[in-house]
């Protein structure tokens, strides 16, 4: 069947046009449904804090937090002893007569509520079988002593505080309530048992080397620190149980931090005693990095072999200095390897360091810095200057977490243990470091410095920072295996019914990757590619950026600003992508094809008969025919008379004259539209999935050329569930197929009803079966090897 | 420099499971997705399983016996372990195994079972991949047909529904 055959060829009247092709609904606002309605009622009204164009209001307040710790790690008891002075200043309009703090490590203590809450069942799981990793950290945990002990909670003169420990919070009750624009110094004495990372997970902790008998830590979540407290929600004192992560308050840190003497530290800020703890030669060489066009090693392969046989009986202290920070970490061990790189562009003039153990060779040397400059250079662009001094990836049990001016990443090669020499990566392994380390780097933008609410909005900082990361794993090299972005990888989710809203809280997310992680990186970039256009996105996109750096930004900060910035409506794309569980799935029903109709009957009268030629006999005819059926008018011509020579089609004087006092009437510009001779198609779509979304279509003629149309959202606004869209084409211009969505932009979930006429697509389990001669196991690993 | 290919699935099995020690991720995603597919045009219900390459390495090797000789044969072992149709007089329908595939990210494995063998009828299904490793995983079970999706919810603790074909 071709498409001919499938276009109804009718001739309409030239005065119907007018409004015809738009379904009128009988109940337009219960038609159009809630899809292009204001985000008015969702939206907290604007205040002074929070201006109504999303960016900060004149009155915009946060607290400040500072901090001085000493701290002590004990290497043989895998063990933190330390002590800090507080300094908070309340700049906000209240007066506050308690403080909340976090005890982020009381979730490691057996009876946190992290621990409590976590569900299983092991009856339905399969049949004598436990979760294998639940069961671990049940053990583990069990048998741990984790948590904060907390030692001495004091005022400024050693004076003791009332406080008040709810699992992984403290209340310190103040003596005098602190007014607004008054700041308080307190002290805070704890220690706490490390945890080992790969036994009970989380976002730090230690690794034991067996093969030299050391350690390597990653220290995170290690003081207690203020909670945040802000204009939306008070006290952020939700509890940490494991999965929403931080809400923090930017201030100063000093820390000093004492180890065994031979070991390594990297940590957030700007070491202020080289001189005390590095050789000669390591600075030196970091002064050498600073202008490098390459790494240069500051403690080199074989210095930290020969380093890692020894145990140093002495201890040394790293004092390190950050300003403007919203949370702190660090690292050390006597294993660390160390190269820098020094990157100065623009308002950002930095230094990229890597730490990593012998056994992070031969990848880590080569992809961890340049992957660090390569994180700021894109993400610089699409939000601001990386204002810090240092850039620092380390490599340890942590699989991937972002801190401010450090991140901890965890793939390594794989090591032959006959011969340790003989190392080689797989294809995933390199892709996932260099995925990693772009992803973790990039949190130093989101939320490190655009200081999001991560306990309560998780999509904030993984979604906006996942499409940053999109951006700048395709600038590394073409073809980068990005997990995240294109809209064609998020199908499956999208069709799947049992999400949840992105606009929902971080603790209450089901399928976190996707959910706070593709969807909204995957939606920006639509967003991004297909509806606003590159220039519009970027520069308000970045207009967010720079608005809240070094601020606290809530969601409807981000509404705001894109559109702000942009001069777009774009509630419907928030209200559909951000607060819906929709998904697109739209319809090309119908393609008619219509041509004007003349009125002229000397054209109309043989075209009509055309058309009835055209028609099939019916079977009485044929048959009657075959069986040479005699008619009574054959044998007496006689009967015969005007109306047996003439049809219903030929053209009469009297139509002529009808036709041509018919034009008399007509303007000229009327006159000259009867004579176009276009062909005029109306395609007719439907909503099946429930987001509206642009058309985009691909229109392919008989005489082999082909268009491509882009027709925006608002085709939807009068109605959601069915609109048409009438194209008038030139004489020539037969329409032979219509393709919705030629390059899968928007997620389409069923693609089978994007053409017309109707194709077959194939499962993704028959093109599997078509392929006889893949090799099943050809993209599961390939190894790359060094000679 | 050059690129090698694994010379056969021992090999590149091996490789697999030693890998496992350095890959944890804070950023976990512990989710997984099956899809019930009715192809009306080959009479076919294809099954699809998607899981990400990692979480599915972390199960085999902690699911392996001491000798694994076969990865592909494991990994049938393994979602024929978990992945279950019962019928409602309490029989197990075997899926017949396609294949499987992965790129750098997923895996993906394909079964089917003949239309006939299974329209018009009602089954408990189980799909408890990964969960035995972890407690907070999710898997999303779809029934497509018509060009219409239903999803079902699979956790540790309820990892089976029922469904009718």
């Amino acid at each position: 069947m071709t498409l001919h055959s499938l276009f109804r060829r009718v001739g309409v009247v030239l005065f119907g046009f007018a409004g015809s092709t738009a379904v009128l609904a009988a109940d337009p606002l219960n038609v159009t449904g809630d899809k292009f309605r204001q985000l008015e009622e969702l939206l907290p009204t604007p205040n002074t804090y929070r201006a109504a164009s999303g960016a900060p209001g004149h009155a915009y307040w946060q607290q400040q937090a500072d901090y001085d710790i000493k701290v002590s790690l004990d290497d043989d008891k895998q063990r933190i002893t330390a002590s800090e002075t507080i300094t908070y200043k309340n700049n906000s309009p209240d007066t506050l007569r308690y403080l909340w703090l976090q005890l982020d490590q009381n979730r490691f203590k057996p009876n946190s509520s992290g621990n409590l809450a976590a569900p299983v069942d092991v009856e339905s799981i399969a049949p004598d079988t436990i979760p294998f990793g639940s069961f671990r950290r049940e053990v583990v945990s069990a048998e741990f002593d984790g948590g904060y002990q907390i030692t001495k909670v004091a005022d400024a003169r050693g004076r003791d505080l009332r406080h008040t420990i709810v699992d992984t919070g403290m209340r310190i009750d103040l003596p005098q309530p602190l007014k607004s624009g008054e700041s308080v110094s307190f002290r805070v004495d704890w220690e706490y048992n490390i945890i080992e990372q790969k036994a009970l997970g989380g976002r730090s902790g230690y690794e034991f080397f067996e093969r030299d008998g050391n350690y390597l830590y990653e220290i995170a979540q290690w003081f207690p620190r203020m909670a945040a407290y802000n204009d939306v929600s008070g006290w952020q004192n939700k509890q940490f149980l494991g999965r929403g992560e931080f809400a923090l308050e930017f201030g100063d840190y000093r820390v000093a931090i004492e180890v065994p003497a031979d070991h390594i530290v990297a940590s957030t800020g700007v070491l202020q005693n080289p001189a005390d703890v590095l050789t000669r030669e390591q600075r030196k060489r970091l002064d050498k990095a600073r202008t490098a066009k390459k790494p240069v090693m500051i403690v080199t392969k074989e210095e930290a072999l020969e380093n890692e046989k020894d145990r140093a009986r002495g201890r040394k202290t790293w004092v390190f200095k950050a300003e403007n920070v919203r949370d702190f970490a660090w690292a050390s061990s006597r294993k660390f390897l160390w190269d820098a790189q020094g990157y100065k562009k623009g308002g950002t003039d930095t230094l990229a360091m890597s730490f990593y153990p012998e056994e992070g060779t031969p990848l880590w040397d080569k992809y961890s810095t340049e992957a660090i400059i390569h994180t700021m250079d894109v993400y610089n662009r699409y939000s601001f200057d990386y204002p810090y001094p240092t850039s620092i990836s380390v490599n340890g049990p942590v699989g991937g977490m972002e801190y401010p001016m450090i991140t901890f990443n965890g793939p390594r090669p794989e090591i032959d243990e006959e011969d340790r020499s003989k190392r080689t990566y797989s294809r995933r392994t390199k892709y996932g470091l260099i995925s990693v380390i772009i992803h973790e780097v990039g949190h130093n933008y989101y939320p490190m410095i655009i200081n999001s609410d991560e306990r309560q909005w998780t999509w904030m900082d993984e979604g906006l920072n996942t499409y940053v990361q999109f951006l700048a794993e395709q600038e590394w090299e073409e073809k980068y295996p990005s997990r995240r972005g294109d809209a064609r990888k998020i199908v499956e989710y999208m069709k799947s019914e049992n999400q949840v809203p992105i606009m929902t809280n971080s603790e209450s997310i089901l399928q976190f990757g996707n959910n706070a992680y593709g969807k909204p990186a995957t939606a920006l970039n639509i967003l991004r590619e297909s509806v606003m256009g590159r220039e519009l996105f970027d520069f308000a996109f970045r207009e967010y950026a720079q608005r809240w750096k070094f601020k606290r930004p809530m969601p409807a900060d981000f509404f705001r600003t894109m559109e702000d910035a942009s001069g777009m409506d774009l509630d419907w794309f928030w209200r559909g992508w951000f607060y819906t569980t929709d998904h697109v799935d739209i319809s090309l029903d119908a393609v008619k094809h219509y041509t004007v109709g003349t009125k002229n009957p000397d054209i109309e009268g043989p075209w009509k008969r055309e058309q009835f030629e055209q028609e099939p006999e019916t079977v009485t005819v044929q048959k009657n025919r075959t069986q040479r059926m005699t008619r009574i008018v054959d044998g007496k011509p006689e009967l015969s008379d005007f109306y047996n020579e003439h049809d219903e089609f030929d053209v009469s004087n009297a139509d002529r004259n009808s036709y041509q006092g018919m034009l008399e009437g007509l303007e000229d510009w009327e006159k000259n539209l009867l004579k176009v001779e276009s062909n005029v198609y109306v395609l007719n779509f439907s909503n099946i999935g429930g987001l509206v979304m642009p058309l985009f279509l691909q229109l392919d003629y008989e005489d082999g050329s082909s268009e491509e149309l882009r027709i925006p959202a608002e085709i939807w606004t009068r109605n959601a569930q069915k609109t048409s869209k009438m194209l008038v084409r030139g004489k020539d211009k037969i329409l032979k197929s219509v393709t919705l969505d030629p390059h899968w932009e928007t997620a389409d979930t069923d693609v089978e009803n994007n053409y017309y006429p109707r194709r077959i697509i194939k499962s993704r389990l028959e093109l599997f079966k078509d392929e006889k001669s893949r090799n099943l196991m050809k993209d599961w690993d390939e190894e790359l090897k060094e000679d | 420099m050059r690129f090698m290919m694994p010379k056969s699935f021992v090999y590149c099995f091996m490789v697999l499971v030693m890998t496992l020690a350095s890959q944890a991720h804070a950023h976990r995603y512990h989710f997984g997705i099956t899809e019930l597919s009715v192809n009306e045009r080959t009479q076919s219900l294809e099954i699809s399983h998607r899981f990400f390459v990692a979480d599915v390495e972390r199960a085999l090797s902690l699911s392996a016996g001491k000798e694994m000789k076969d990865a592909q044969k494991q990994m049938e072992a393994y979602v024929n372990q978990h992945f279950q149709l019962k019928s409602e007089s309490g029989q197990l329908v075997k899926p017949s195994w396609v294949g499987m595939e992965s790129d750098v990210h997923d895996v993906w494995v394909y079964q089917e079972v003949p239309l006939e063998a299974v329209q018009g009828k009602a089954f408990v299904v189980r799909q408890s991949m990964l969960m035995e490793i972890e407690g907070d995983q999710v898997n999303t079970l779809n029934l497509t047909r018509d060009g219409k999706t239903e999803s079902f919810t699979l956790k540790p603790g309820a990892s089976a529904v029922e469904i009718r074909l």
